[in-house]
């Protein structure tokens, strides 16, 4: 008998842990979360929000978007039929920090914010040029939630602006700007993604780093270029643009494609980039004067050129080696040169060759790379170029002579 | 088809058992503590050297068992250093194991919470797992055995799904600068290291269940070579995907390499939460062994108590002790200092068997 009471009350106890679900989440109850932006906010455009307020805020704040699908129109809209209204919501708030935000904008919108689905992280140029930066950074390395791939991009002007800004097609502006930024890396713009893991990776071996840097427009979002950080605050001091940017991709080897113009005859031609291989090497480790060597590599093909040239010509073909290889050259070190007089960052990836070739210089000249005695900006850098081609397209020759 | 004993582990499944109570909740922070230690991407030799450390140490503890095919362990330890000596050992032993069983089940709630429970009381979560445990451990010890070989596939196959889509994501020259380490860094890193494959021990408690054969020295070796291989590999593949640095600060980096895993087609888009959930199954069957060990100890010196008796005393002091520390960072560190105890009492205990039953062996002979 006493057996069977235990039994009975272990039953009923059970029941106890049976019922607790903490963590249930009802999908209509979740906000996914696809994109986030951060913005400054004057001093004069301070809101006290009613929920933030007790008036001891000293600290920065920041106005934070949210972008949310919203899933209901999501699923009307794969019917086929006519959805009911946008398919997402933005919806911002000042705070000081992420989490602040996320908790008001999920009170608010009585949905959960969830970050799993996160895929873009936009931050205004005004708030990158801050020290804060990489304050803020903090939360999307840290959250649980959050994958380490999730991209981030630094927008001129309002971020908030760029997650309006997509065709009318395009159901979700955060997908958008991540397709572009895939598509522009296979067509012309080469630029690499800047994802959190990498950037916190940089910034905890205390590296410069570039995030892309994107403008938007009314109806679309255009990739210019990058916004180069330094490794002082890791606050970011310039940018690279169009060209430079390509160039500095070649540099570091991180390229999947390009077109680089180049003088044909009297007009021009286009050099598609396939292959790069680039070789930096130390030539002379004296700390106070080093020198470096880079030597880029490319194959590449054509596929239009507005000079009629005998591409069968060894000869020809030659001549466009070279005046490709001097146009790589010289966009190469008109990059050189900005990032050690301009930007005086090493953006070249010359940090990374050392800490992974030269280990025990590194260590020496670590602290006097970019700050201190700026080693970086003093050292002497030369370019070379190689350029070959693999195709010249399905014809010779368009037009007579 | 061959037929053999239930009631005993083949020698091929002694492998398995060696390699699926070493791995448990260690390889999820093993980069993490190795970088820590080398300071450079270098951690894999210091894995590799504790490896064959332990190749070494299993060599010894199968001649241990060869000698005595089939007998029970307090049988032999008796006859070869004393009963009071052996029940010494097997009181500490115990003990050890008991806090380890505690930590595993405060590691099992802390990673459950950190990464998918976010609202759930660490409590609760760990309460769940220690009446699971209970429930395995109550059963019969071949029955658990059993469960393991069930398992093993599982864990391994989870852990290369994670590394085949970790794959393209792996920037080689993460591993640079190849043997820049100092060496008293590297002792260090080989310190930390060979404590992950501390669950060794067990398959000397156990041996009473394994079938007689020449080839058990070899299948224990072999258990710890596949833990040594999918050590390197995990480490290799952590420091390729993330970065010496990050792979350092990030407390669980298997978890997030598992994280950063995509398989392509959208569909499966969080591979970390498959990933987790099966290996909460390599967790589960060290915490089992460990339950069950201390109970097979505390049994063998105080025979007059049963099984079940002890298994419901040892549980609750368990989940007790588990909830001593009060945060994470306590967690790891009672962990690391519970660890190094159970693997230097494992090892001291090994070799003293070792010698002894060579000597006595001699005299035998002799």
């Amino acid at each position: 008998m006493a057996k069977r009471i235990g039994v009975w009350i272990g039953i009923s106890l059970s029941c106890l842990l049976l019922t607790g679900c903490w963590d249930r989440r009802e999908i209509e109850d979740i906000g996914f979360v696809i994109g986030v932006a951060i913005d400054a906010v004057a001093d004069d455009e301070r809101v006290t929000d009613p929920i933030v307020k007790d008036g001891a805020h000293q600290h920065k704040i920041y106005s934070i978007t949210l972008q949310i699908v919203n899933s209901s129109s999501m699923l009307a809209g794969s019917g086929g039929g006519e959805g009911e209204g946008k398919t997402y919501t933005n919806i911002t708030t000042q705070a000081e920090t992420m989490t602040e935000a996320i908790k008001y904008l999920g009170a608010r919108m009585l949905r959960t914010p969830f970050l799993e689905q996160l895929q873009v992280v936009l931050v205004a140029e005004e708030v990158a040029r801050t020290p804060e930066f990489s304050e803020i950074f903090d939360f999307f390395v840290r959250y649980p939630e959050i994958r380490r791939g999730t991209s981030l991009y630094v927008v001129k002007g309002e971020a908030k602006k760029a997650l309006n800004a997509a065709p009318e097609s395009i159901r979700l502006p955060a997908f958008y700007i991540n397709k572009i930024s895939e598509n522009t890396k296979h067509s012309s713009r080469l630029i690499p993604t800047s994802e959190v893991g990498n950037i916190s990776e940089s910034m905890l071996s205390q590296r410069s780093f570039t995030i892309l840097y994107i403008v938007p427009g009314k109806t679309d979002v255009s990739i210019v270029g990058s916004a180069v950080f330094g490794s002082e605050d890791f606050r970011m001091v310039g940018t690279l643009e169009g060209p430079e940017a390509e160039a500095r991709n070649l540099i570091v080897g991180e390229t999947a494609g390009g077109a680089i113009p180049f003088q044909a005859g009297e007009s021009i031609g286009i050099y598609h980039i396939q292959n790069v291989k680039t070789k930096i090497t130390l030539e002379s480790s004296n700390p106070e004067k080093l020198k470096f060597k880079i030597k880029i590599k490319t194959e590449g093909l054509i596929h239009e050129i507005h000079e009629v040239i005998n591409l069968n010509s060894p000869y020809e073909v030659d001549k466009i080696n070279a005046s490709v290889a001097e146009e790589i050259k010289r966009l190469a070190e008109l990059t050189v040169k900005k990032s050690q007089e301009e930007l005086q960052v090493d953006v070249l990836g010359l940090a990374e060759y050392l800490t992974r070739r030269h280990p025990r210089l590194w260590k020496e000249i670590k602290q006097d790379w970019e700050k201190g005695k700026r080693l970086f900006v003093n050292s002497e850098i030369t370019v070379e170029a190689e350029a070959s081609l693999c195709s010249t397209g399905v014809t010779n020759e368009t037009r007579a002579r | 088809m061959k037929v053999y004993n239930y009631n005993q582990i083949r020698p091929y499944d002694t492998a398995i058992i060696v390699a699926s109570a070493q791995l448990g909740t260690s390889i999820l922070t093993l980069p993490r503590t190795v970088t820590e230690a080398v300071q450079t991407s270098d951690g894999w030799i210091a894995i590799l050297i504790s490896g064959l450390i332990m190749l070494f140490v299993s060599w010894i503890l199968g001649q241990v068992l060869i000698q005595y095919p089939g007998w029970n362990l307090v049988t032999i330890s008796s006859r070869l250093i004393g009963v009071k000596l052996t029940q010494l050992f097997f009181l500490l032993f115990a003990a050890v194991i008991m806090c380890y069983f505690a930590i595993v089940i405060r590691m099992t709630g802390l990673l459950t919470k950190l990464y998918f429970f976010e609202l759930t009381p660490l409590e609760i979560i760990a309460l769940a797992f220690t009446l699971v445990v209970v429930y395995c451990a109550a059963g019969t010890r071949i029955a658990i055995m059993r469960l393991n070989l069930i398992f093993m596939p599982m864990i391994i196959g989870i852990l290369f799904i994670v590394l085949l889509f970790s794959w393209p994501q792996i920037t080689w020259r993460n591993m640079e600068p190849l043997f820049t380490f100092r060496w008293t860094d590297l002792l260090r890193g080989t310190g930390t290291s060979i404590l992950s494959y501390n669950g060794f021990i067990i398959i000397l408690f156990y041996g009473y269940l394994i079938q007689a054969s020449p080839k058990i020295p070899r299948k224990i070796m072999m258990g710890t070579g596949i833990v040594i291989f999918i050590y390197l590999l995990v480490f290799v593949f952590c420091v390729g995907v993330l970065g010496v640095h990050t792979t350092m600060n990030v407390y669980v980096p298997t978890i997030e390499l598992a994280k950063e895993a995509e398989i392509p087609g959208g569909f499966f888009d969080r591979l970390q939460s498959i990933f987790f959930a099966v290996w909460i199954l390599a967790i589960f069957s060290s915490a089992v062994f460990a339950l069950d060990i201390t109970t097979l100890l505390l049994q063998s010196v105080f025979q007059k108590i049963r099984k079940m008796s002890w298994i419901l005393g040892i549980a609750p002091i368990a989940y007790l002790l588990s909830m001593i520390p009060r945060n994470n960072q306590e967690v790891f560190e009672w962990g690391s200092s519970a660890i190094v105890v159970l693997f230097s009492l494992s090892v001291t205990y090994t070799f003293v068997l070792f010698i002894t039953a060579k000597w006595k062996g001699r005299r035998r002979h002799g």
